[in-house]
């Protein structure tokens, strides 16, 4: 048993003031002169304080309680921004590919400072390629589990995004096993009209083909989710209260019709040039009685690098306004309705009932979207014939497996978008929560990864908008720039603007203040000349 | 044991003086010291010259030294050290603590160093000895750090024989002041927690062998909350309701007369007890800064006995530093538990800013600290040079004090060392606030703990750039007493300006220069007084030829870290000013040229949106 007396006549006094309020304690003298000593020891750490106990006893902890509220909401009414929950996203390493946590440190620290913030919780990225790498149906779970116990520590809450896809910084692919088998199969990876494969992610035309020794993508994404509701069993509901489904490249729902970072870059490209969506494509040209359509894609629709009105199939009357384009971009675009359907049945039924919230994320393709024909979301599987709202099949989808919407690109404004990219952001996302309102659907909302100039008042500005209630906000992502001063102040004053933190409540602090010291040093006084 | 400590300063001759410190008290007395030297501001202690430290000293890092107070002779009961002053050195004053190594206990005067001035313009922090002043208290500072014992004497004692000190001479004094040390034996308080079998209501028992009366400062949890609450009555017997915050019972003497005890008798609903013991008014036993927690058992009704406390009166040698950083842990909780009360107490804003500061400062800590490992794991591909300096480069020092790099400092002895002290300059609702004093001030004081030994980036003169640059506000470039508002302006000798490095620019791009402005921030930062760094990056890029031409201006005029600076012109698109009455330049769309008065102006560099002149 440690214990220890508050000797050091520094820190007693200034313990007697912070603690006359929790204790009522009088101690030492109210001297302000003192409370300096308590500001010029400023380093600190955090460090759980346990008490030795012999074996026959209770093992006591100072623990210190999760709800203490810091820097929390004065306690107005609450506004449509303060019922916001923020989440920041943990860095996509956090967990290597050999399942060590990576700068457990810094994210420590990280945590602790969101935590002492009032952020929310965070979000954790899980990566197929690291739980399952080695062979199918073998799933590691060890580092992730250990970032959810720090984080269950901490304080905070969870949101975990199962990505089924790859990523190209940091470089993680999918599981071994996967890209071995796609080796031998390589109609599984969504490929261009050049035979270009994409691999990290596989096509929409396997999805249910059992291309994954013997099993379909689908049944290994729904073992993946079983196996993951078993391994954090101890945290859902509680800790864990929302996960995202991988729905396609980056985890976004679209083909990956841009893989080049060219600037500014062309409308993208059509995906489905795969040995999968070439036979599905020809077997649906047949049964429309168009067997010519179903030969491939477009034949005049621009190459990556170029300029959407390059070639005819974009502009205004183009091919794709014609009944050849409307054919087949209805094709391909429902494919990815359909795929959104499987993937997000997979979670529901995975996760219905575990007291955790199901989501799937949509990309904000708004380069080009002051074009009619808005090539960026046609190559990227986003269409509706006549004109019809391109989100609203999608939404519907949503609407019935009862899962959240999360809409990155919160934090771009039109007037930041270059004139060349003929881009509106505000407007596009203004059309898919017009279509989520329609169709019930709840809208989280995320920004863009790059930082942006404006950001943090375009997504305060996005989350005040009280017709769609976004309620639920995850800022992307933790890491070094984060943290780097400037931007880190910036965010501190974002999250203490959603929480309406009033600076004014510092002024009027001042005032009982007097009355506070002038009681402490009464008594103090005495009592130092009675010792 | 009540003793006295006497501090004696005698001369020997004409500059040789001698300063002797004494106890009566048995124990093993450590007299723990440093100096101040002439022209030294603030209460940093420093080393003594060699010749000062008596035989068997310890350096303690590089600011203190510790001397053991040795018997004058065996039987004596006076300990004491002995230390000689030579007044020819530029020795300003003698500070010192007294520890016992025995207990640990440090002995502080008024809660401060004891500090003897040896020249007459020492500041007085109410700290000083020999002065005019007596002595009012001398308290002694416990550092219970392994958690051993824990005990605290506030003594208060009063001498009559301040002496005075004349402004030109130093005078021989003896002061002596009472002590006394507290030694108690080894004393207990044992916790028991059951439950009831019949109420199953929950039992606590406290006992303790303490001697004197004991009053149990407690309150109950609830809730899963570790905030104090007040249970419904009935209460033990001499209960007392404490300002609505919790209650107090004394405890009963045991009828052995050798401690006391009291039973406390809880619903069965509530998960537990918290208790802090009162000793007396200044004496108060807590499980090291926490309240003691009783957690009550919930599915089982054995019996658990908590060992709650050993307290012993003898202390083995105890670490400050791990003392230091329990204090600090326990300041976290403090907040906390304010930050709970606060919340609780909707209506009493006191200190609400107390808090605020506090939490936000720790937040700080925390995402610098994060910051510093994100960054060093992040891989940089662009090597970086500062041009023309051989030294050292100290990434991010925020969060380590600036003497440990003093320390660093002393010991490798580079030509030149810089660190980068960043964090965020000061903003209102978005906008960069004019005045970065606080910034920049920050900045200095971190130069400071450094002794001046190292420079540091003038990240404020970066960020003050950044916003004159890229919104057209280059009124922002002087400051109200019409000097640059960046370190620069306060300590040009240490400031190292640059517009970029590997972090906020290059491949990290952390904290970017406005994109095509580089220039006139080169323009700037090669004018002006301070060092300037420019940025590997920027010398392998179309720049290079302008950089080299203002790098070889700056050379010419012979340009130095120190050259003064008069701005003549700080507009809303203009900035201006003359460097050592040479070279003249001016940055920003508006217009500005030279007074044509006696000089004769040239232009020697010019480029987008900036001008250089120099005299021919």
């Amino acid at each position: 048993m440690e214990v220890s007396v508050i000797g050091n006549p520094q820190a007693k006094i200034c313990r007697a003031e912070l603690s006359f309020r929790e204790l009522g304690f009088r101690l030492g003298s109210g001297e302000s002169r003192n409370k300096v000593c308590f500001l010029t020891h400023q380093s600190s750490k955090w460090k759980e304080i346990r008490i030795r106990c012999s074996p026959r006893s209770v093992k006591c902890e100072a623990i210190v309680s999760d709800q203490a509220p810091f820097l929390k909401p004065t306690p107005n009414p609450r506004s449509q921004l303060e019922s916001v929950k923020l989440f920041v996203g943990l860095p996509l390493d956090t967990v290597s590919d050999c399942n060590n946590v990576n700068h457990m440190k810094a994210i420590t620290a990280g945590l602790k400072a969101l935590k002492l913030l009032g952020v929310e919780g965070v979000e954790l990225p899980v990566f197929w390629g690291v739980v399952e790498r080695e062979a199918a149906g073998k799933y590691e779970w060890s580092g992730y589990l250990a970032v959810a116990e720090i984080v269950k520590k901490v304080g905070l809450k969870l949101q975990v995004s199962l990505s089924f896809h790859g990523s190209k910084d940091p470089e993680i692919g999918l599981p071994d096993w996967v890209a071995k088998i796609g080796e031998g199969e390589p109609g599984m990876y969504f490929t261009d009209r050049y035979g270009k494969q994409y691999k990290d992610c596989l096509s929409f035309g396997v999805d249910d083909v059992p291309v994954l020794d013997g099993k379909t993508p689908m049944e290994v994404y729904g073992g993946f989710c079983e196996s993951f509701k078993s391994a954090f069993s101890d945290y859902m509901g509680n800790t864990i209260t929302g996960i995202t489904l991988g729905m396609g490249p980056d985890g976004e729902l679209r083909y990956p019709s841009h893989q080049h970072e060219t600037k500014p870059s062309g409308a993208g490209e059509f995906q489905c040039y795969d040995k999968h969506m070439l036979s599905a494509l020809k077997h649906y040209a047949e049964s429309s009685g168009n067997p010519l359509w179903g030969l491939g894609g477009p034949h005049d629709a621009p190459a990556y690098d170029q300029q959407p009105h390059s070639t005819s199939f974009f502009s205004d009357g183009g091919s794709w306004e014609s009944q050849y384009g409307d054919f087949f971009l209805t094709w391909y675009s429902s494919l990815l309705t359909s795929h959104a359907d499987r993937v997000l049945s997979v979670a529901s039924s995975a996760f219905g009932g575990s007291g955790v919230s199901v989501s799937g994320k949509l990309p904000l393709l708004h380069q080009w979207n002051k074009l009619r024909s808005q090539p960026s979301e046609l190559t990227a599987g986003f269409y509706s014939s006549n004109g019809h709202d391109r989100y609203e099949a999608i939404a519907e989808i949503f609407a019935k497996n009862s899962c959240r919407m999360i809409i990155p690109g919160m934090d771009l404004s039109d007037e930041h978008q270059s004139l060349a990219s003929l881009s509106s952001p505000e407007s596009l996302l203004g059309n898919i929560k017009t279509s989520c309102k329609k169709q019930g659907v709840v809208v989280s909302g995320q920004n863009s990864s790059a930082s942006v100039p404006g950001g943090f008042e375009r997504i305060v500005e996005n989350l005040k908008d009280e017709s769609v209630g976004i309620d639920l906000f995850t800022y992307q992502r933790m890491g070094a720039l984060f943290f780097s001063p400037e931007h880190f102040h910036a965010f501190t004053v974002f999250v203490r603007n959603m929480n309406q933190v009033e600076l004014s409540s510092y002024d009027q602090a001042g005032e009982d203040e007097a009355q506070t010291v002038s009681l402490g040093s009464g008594t103090g006084a005495h009592s130092l000349q009675t010792a | 044991a009540e003793g006295k400590i006497y501090v004696r300063l005698k001369k020997v001759k004409e500059n040789d003086w001698e300063l002797s410190v004494g106890c009566s008290l048995p124990g093993k007395w450590i007299l723990h010291w440093g100096v101040s030297y002439v022209g030294d501001t603030g209460s940093e202690w420093d080393q003594p010259p060699e010749d000062m430290r008596p035989p068997g000293s310890l350096a303690i890092k590089d600011y203190a030294i510790e001397t053991p107070l040795e018997k004058l002779s065996e039987g004596d009961s006076f300990h004491e050290v002995t230390i000689n002053l030579n007044l020819e050195s530029s020795v300003a004053a003698l500070n010192f603590v007294l520890k016992d190594e025995e207990t640990g206990a440090w002995y502080q005067h008024k809660g401060r160093d004891f500090k003897v001035p040896l020249l007459d313009d020492v500041p007085d922090d109410g700290n000083l000895i020999g002065a005019k002043k007596g002595f009012e208290l001398l308290s002694l500072e416990y550092l219970g750090a392994l958690g051993k014992l824990s005990n605290i004497i506030v003594k208060q004692g009063k001498s009559s024989s301040g002496s005075t000190k004349e402004r030109k001479g130093l005078e021989e004094f003896y002061e002596e002041m009472p002590i006394s040390k507290h030694v108690s034996g080894d004393n207990s308080v044992s916790v028991t927690a059951r439950k009831c079998p019949e109420t199953s209501k929950n039992i606590v028992s406290i006992e303790t062998d303490l001697p004197g009366d004991v009053t149990v400062h407690w309150g109950v949890c609830k809730n899963g909350s570790k905030k104090w609450e007040i249970p419904a009555e009935p209460y033990p017997e001499e209960t007392f309701l404490f300002k609505n915050k919790a209650l107090r019972t004394r405890l009963q003497r045991k009828d052995s007369g050798d401690g006391s005890f009291g039973l406390f008798s809880l619903d069965e609903k509530l998960e537990g007890l918290c208790f802090v013991l009162k000793l007396n008014e200044n004496t108060w036993l807590n499980n090291r800064g926490e309240d003691f927690y009783v957690p009550f058992l919930t599915s089982t009704s054995l019996p658990v006995e908590t060992e709650a406390a050993q307290v012993s009166g003898k202390t083995p040698k105890t670490n400050q530093e791990v003392s230091e950083s329990g204090f600090t842990d326990e300041i976290i909780t403090e907040i906390r538990n304010l930050a709970i009360d606060i919340s609780s107490h909707k209506n009493q804003k006191t200190n609400v800013k107390e808090v605020h500061i506090n939490i936000l400062q720790e937040i700080e800590k925390l995402a610098a600290e994060a910051y510093s490992i994100f960054r060093s794991t992040t891989p940089t591909f662009t090597p970086e040079k500062e041009v023309g300096y051989d030294g050292w480069r100290l990434d991010f020092v925020r969060g380590f004090w600036g003497g440990y790099v003093k320390d660093y400092m002393d010991a490798s002895k580079p030509y030149f060392a810089v660190g980068e002290y960043w964090d965020s300059l000061s903003y209102t609702y978005g906008e960069m606030d004019y005045n970065q004093d606080a910034h920049r001030q920050r900045i200095v004081d971190w130069i400071n703990a450094t002794s001046g030994a190292a420079g540091a980036f003038d990240v404020t003169t970066k960020g003050i750039l950044h916003a004159a640059l890229q919104k057209c506000e280059y009124w922002r470039l002087s400051d109200p007493k019409g000097k640059p508002p960046g370190v620069v302006g306060w300590w040009p000798s240490r400031a190292v300006t640059f517009i970029e490095n590997h972090d906020t620019g290059s491949t990290q791009g952390h904290w970017r220069f406005p994109g095509g402005k580089e220039m006139q921030g080169y323009a700037y930062i090669l004018t002006h007084p301070g060092t300037p760094a420019v940025f590997f990056d920027h010398i392998y890029s179309d720049y290079r030829s302008e950089i080299a031409s203002l790098l070889s201006l700056r050379n010419r005029q012979k340009l130095h870290c120190r050259s003064e600076v008069n701005i003549v012109k700080s507009e809303r698109d203009v900035y201006a000013a003359i460097i050592d009455e040479k070279v003249a330049m001016k940055i920003g769309p508006g217009h500005y040229e030279p007074p044509s008065g006696s000089q004769n102006w040239s232009v020697a560099v010019e480029g987008r949106d900036y001008k250089v002149w120099e005299t021919s």
